[in-house]
């Protein structure tokens, strides 16, 4: 066993050697799987009614002649340059594709995230504090609800009834920039629109924010919830809460005051995770909704073996995921004061 | 198993089966019967084409109605369930019989040995599965065997964690130390005395990680990582439907509440399993 | 002197059991004095005070036929009343000293809480400093703003005193409240514990499995055994006396250094505890058949109360004699 201040001090640093395996682990995934791909990159990319000597000069232009390890090194080389290549399909470099298509995706993304994590985490309290009840059998039928049901029918349910039959917000597409000609600033519409000022053009971004964004809520909300709930009423089974309840502590300040702060640990984790996953989640509703994220770039990458732009998107949401986790790891020393002072 | 409940009068080692138990045994046989033989449920072939019966709404004829190529979606979901739930069952099948030995492989070995093995788990876990289950299927050229393979990769590290963590403090119980002292050998008591002890936390897991894995290969069909046409797969045939949902509701409506319907049956008995067993 | 604390009959029933875990538990305390509820884990002894406090919690069936502190009837009373009645009146000490206290909040803080709760912060601010450097704190100040963890077990326990005497409760229940700490700690508690109880005139309830601690602060006993009173009486009789079977036996397993060793209490042979007759039956060395058919009451024999039926019978008794 090291010593533990030598631990304190190498904690950062092995952190850091541990995102970097990861991310150099999906860099080599990614490139192994993009040269096993069934179709032939250079025919895609010359084209269909390409000759053979085309397709061989295009092989050698995009340096597919070489021996895999050159290629390997050639692509590490270019990621570290910033260079992730161009796509298939769009015949853009990939990185100008993915951050036009970011915006799209983290607007769907943090608005989201926002509300399932803020309602999750008050249905959850509200289940522990009141566990009896008529309203507990509607929380154990949305948890179990929210876990089982898939992403595609909660879509297309709400496609179908909300914006098909009742015509209240749009069947498809993010906010139309170009129609109402609202300068693209950040790229999310929410945002874009509150920067103009005007509350109807607000609106017509929180419409067509609506139909997904309650896709992902209602898909995502029940974890945070179950595992509030549980977390707190643990807490609130902790000795220190019968001293608190001894000396007279209002229950209400025991529950905020006391346990609150103690249970949100493991939730916090979870939405960190959920966050990290909600790439995955979001290419299913993007798909139904044809906003044009990530998700949207990826599903067309996919069908395409656009393979450039499929490494590209899985090397972000892997980054991404990796960094959210080291962020949750750095939010709990300020949850618990024991860590706080071991760092 | 983990749903046994007090035994009272048990007679002759037969006992009133418990609900979950009837439960679960339900479960078994209706899903037996769909993978067996479909065509005993199924009222048509599930290929047939009939221009003639497009879009047929739900009714006497056509249970589910019919897509837009005529084809009767119940007799098609009954069919799916081959693709489907079958396929669910062999990644998470798979996944659990790799994950249940390569834990307590490292648990019993120890020592660098289960840190470096650990540390490759801790990798898998550290990629977010559905994007890299999404590109390995792609990659692998779409397919239901490509999307099993690349579901199946992405899950077996979660059992190997669980089943880890369980036999190490197993290893530690007082009847393994008996069992050594009585002279068995390594994998003799890995095999007898220690892994089916995490047989319950493993069934519970997988009860529960069936809905789950239905939920997501579904969802790589829909993105066209799964099957492929005209194969009857849910996750595929809400995909085809999509594009005429608002006017043929049934045809992506129907498939979906069967797919959420059948995790939900999973994930609830899945939970009522491990409250009745207790384990986390 | 009517009594402070007045308590008949008191059955506990913890949800999903067959049998009560405390029942038939009476006793009366007098302002200022002490009595001790002794008995092993498992014998109800902490239940009974969790009972009084009221802090079992709605699932848990607390009955009597009387339970009246202050003149109240505790279990007329609404949660409020309740609340108050426990931040103002009832003060309680627990067992362990580092679950007792929230990882993740400072001991000033937690103590305020207690303080607010009786709508006694500010005003007794001072006296809190002051309680904290009584008990053996120092510099109660700047230890206010630490987090639990930088206390020891022995500090935990004398922060949980002060905090529960800074409100000028007139009864104190201290469950087992130096059972999870180093010996010389012990005493050094018991004495501020005593100390301090005999300056405020303070009623207080000991729950003990120690029989040493409670012979130095205790002037009456009880002595529980799977739920029921198998004892009680004046401490110094108790130990004079040893009427019940169970007490010879907690007594002959304090261990001495002057004596020599004594014959262990015998090892549970059947269950713990009989589901008719005496409760004790199972493990009784003297058992005989009646006690395993009929229940014995308590009965007055000397100067104490025994629930034995072999109790006060001419040439039974010396038998477990040291």
């Amino acid at each position: 066993m090291r010593p533990p201040v030598a631990r304190r001090l190498l904690k950062p640093v092995t952190g850091l050697a541990w995102i970097l395996v990861v991310v150099w682990s999906a860099v080599s995934v990614t490139f192994l799987l993009s040269r096993i791909v069934p179709a032939d990159p250079a025919r895609l990319a010359a084209g269909l009614d390409a000759g053979p000597e085309q397709v061989a000069q295009v092989r050698a232009e995009m340096g597919l002649d070489q021996p895999l390890i050159v290629q390997y090194g050639r692509y590490l080389g270019d990621l570290l340059t910033g260079d992730l290549g161009r796509s298939v399909q769009t015949r853009q470099p990939v990185l100008d594709d993915l951050l036009s298509a970011l915006p799209a995706s983290l607007e769907l993304i943090l608005v989201s995230s926002l509300i399932y994590a803020v309602l999750g985490v008050l249905a959850g309290i509200a289940w522990a504090y009141w566990p009896r009840g008529p309203h507990t059998l509607l929380l154990r039928l949305g948890a179990v609800v929210g876990v089982a049901v898939p992403v595609f029918w909660v879509g297309l349910l709400l496609q179908i009834v909300f914006a098909g039959r009742l015509r209240w917000f749009p069947v498809a597409g993010n906010f139309d920039f170009e129609g109402t000609g609202v300068p693209r600033v950040t790229g999310m519409g929410l945002v874009d629109t509150a920067l103009t000022g005007d509350l109807t053009l607000v609106g017509e971004a929180l419409r067509t924010l609506a139909l997904p964004v309650t896709t992902l809520v209602v898909t995502h909300f029940a974890v945070a919830m179950t595992l509030m709930r549980s977390s707190l009423e643990e807490q609130l089974r902790r000795p220190y809460v019968r001293t608190a309840r001894a000396r007279g502590v209002k229950e209400r300040r025991i529950v905020f005051a006391d346990a609150l702060r103690n249970a949100l640990n493991p939730v916090v984790t979870m939405l960190g995770l959920q966050l990290g996953w909600s790439l995955g989640g979001v290419v299913i509703i993007e798909v139904i909704f044809s906003w044009p994220g990530l998700g949207l770039y990826a599903y067309h990458a996919f069908s395409a073996f656009d393979y450039n732009a499929i490494m590209a998107v899985t090397l972000l949401s892997t980054v991404a995921f990796v960094l959210i986790n080291a962020l949750v790891g750095a939010i709990y020393p300020l949850l618990d004061p024991r860590l706080k002072e071991a760092r | 198993m983990t749903t046994t409940e007090p035994t009272s009068g048990a007679v002759g080692g037969w006992r009133r089966p418990t609900p979950t138990e009837l439960w679960a045994g339900a479960t078994v046989l209706v899903i037996a019967v769909l993978l067996i033989a479909p065509g005993w449920i199924a009222p048509l072939d599930p290929y047939r084409l009939d221009v003639s019966q497009r879009f047929r709404p739900p009714g006497a004829g056509h249970l589910f109605g019919t897509d837009d190529a005529g084809r009767d979606i119940f007799s098609r979901v009954v069919y799916g369930a081959r693709n489907s739930i079958g396929a669910a069952l062999i990644v998470v099948t798979v996944a659990a019989v790799f994950g249940v030995v390569y834990g307590a492989a490292a648990a019993w070995s120890g020592g660098i040995l289960d840190r470096i093995l650990m540390r490759v788990v801790d990798l898998f876990l550290a990629f977010p599965y559905l994007v890299f289950a999404m590109a390995v299927a792609a990659s692998l050229g779409r397919g239901l065997t490509a999307a099993l393979v690349a579901l199946t990769v992405l899950w077996w590290p979660s059992y190997a964690r669980m089943v880890r963590g369980q036999v190490i403090s197993l290893l530690r119980d007082r009847h393994v130390r008996a069992a050594r002292t009585l002279g068995a050998s390594g994998p003799q008591i890995l095999r007898w005395h220690v892994v089916p002890h995490t047989y319950d936390a493993v069934l519970v897991r997988y009860t529960l990680d069936l809905g789950q894995a239905l939920v997501a290969l579904t969802g790589l069909s829909f993105l066209g990582l799964g099957a492929q046409p005209p194969t009857p797969e849910w996750g595929l045939m809400i995909a085809d439907a999509k594009q005429y949902a608002l006017t043929a509701w049934w045809a992506a409506v129907l498939p979906g509440a069967v797919v959420f319907l059948t995790a939900l049956n999973f994930m609830s008995l899945g939970d009522r399993m491990r409250r009745a067993g207790g384990t986390r | 002197m009517s009594p402070i604390l007045s308590v008949r009959g008191l059955t506990v029933r913890y949800p999903g059991t067959a049998r009560p875990a405390v029942e038939g538990v009476g006793f009366d305390l007098e302002p200022g004095a002490t009595v001790a509820v002794v008995g092993e884990s498992g014998s109800g002894k902490s239940t009974v005070a969790l009972a009084v406090s009221r802090l079992l919690g709605p699932a848990v069936a607390v009955r009597a036929e009387t339970m009246t502190f202050e003149g109240r009837d505790l279990l007329g009373l609404g949660r409020e009343e309740l609340r108050r009645l426990r931040a103002g009146r009832i003060a309680m000490v627990f067992q362990s000293p580092s679950g007792s206290w929230n990882p993740t909040r400072t001991i000033g803080a937690q103590l305020v809480d207690g303080l607010r709760a009786a709508g006694r912060w500010p005003e007794r601010r001072d006296a809190l400093v002051a309680l904290l450097s009584r008990v053996g704190i120092h510099d109660p100040e700047s230890r206010l703003n630490d987090y639990p963890h930088r206390f020891s077990g022995g500090m935990l326990q004398r922060a949980m005193i002060a905090g529960a005497l800074v409100t000028e409760p007139s009864l104190l229940i201290a469950d087992e409240p130096t059972s999870a700490l180093d010996t010389t700690v012990q005493a050094e508690i018991l004495e501020i514990l005593d100390e301090l109880r005999a300056e405020r005139d303070l009623a207080m309830i000991l729950i003990s499995h120690d029989l040493g601690v409670v012979a130095r602060l205790a002037r009456h006993t009880l002595v529980l055994y799977g739920g029921r009173t198998v004892e009680r009486g004046p401490t110094a009789e108790i130990y004079r006396h040893r009427g019940h079977p169970y007490t010879q036996g907690l007594l002959a397993a304090v261990p001495r250094l002057d004596g020599p060793r004594k014959t262990p209490l015998p090892a549970m042979a059947q269950g713990p505890v009989a589901h008719s007759g005496c409760v004790f039956a199972p493990r009784c060395p003297r058992a005989e058949d009646r006690c395993r058919t009929s229940e014995p009451a308590l009965r007055p024999v000397g100067g104490i109360e025994v629930a034995c039926h072999l109790a006060g019978e001419p040439g039974r008794e010396p038998a477990w004699r040291m």
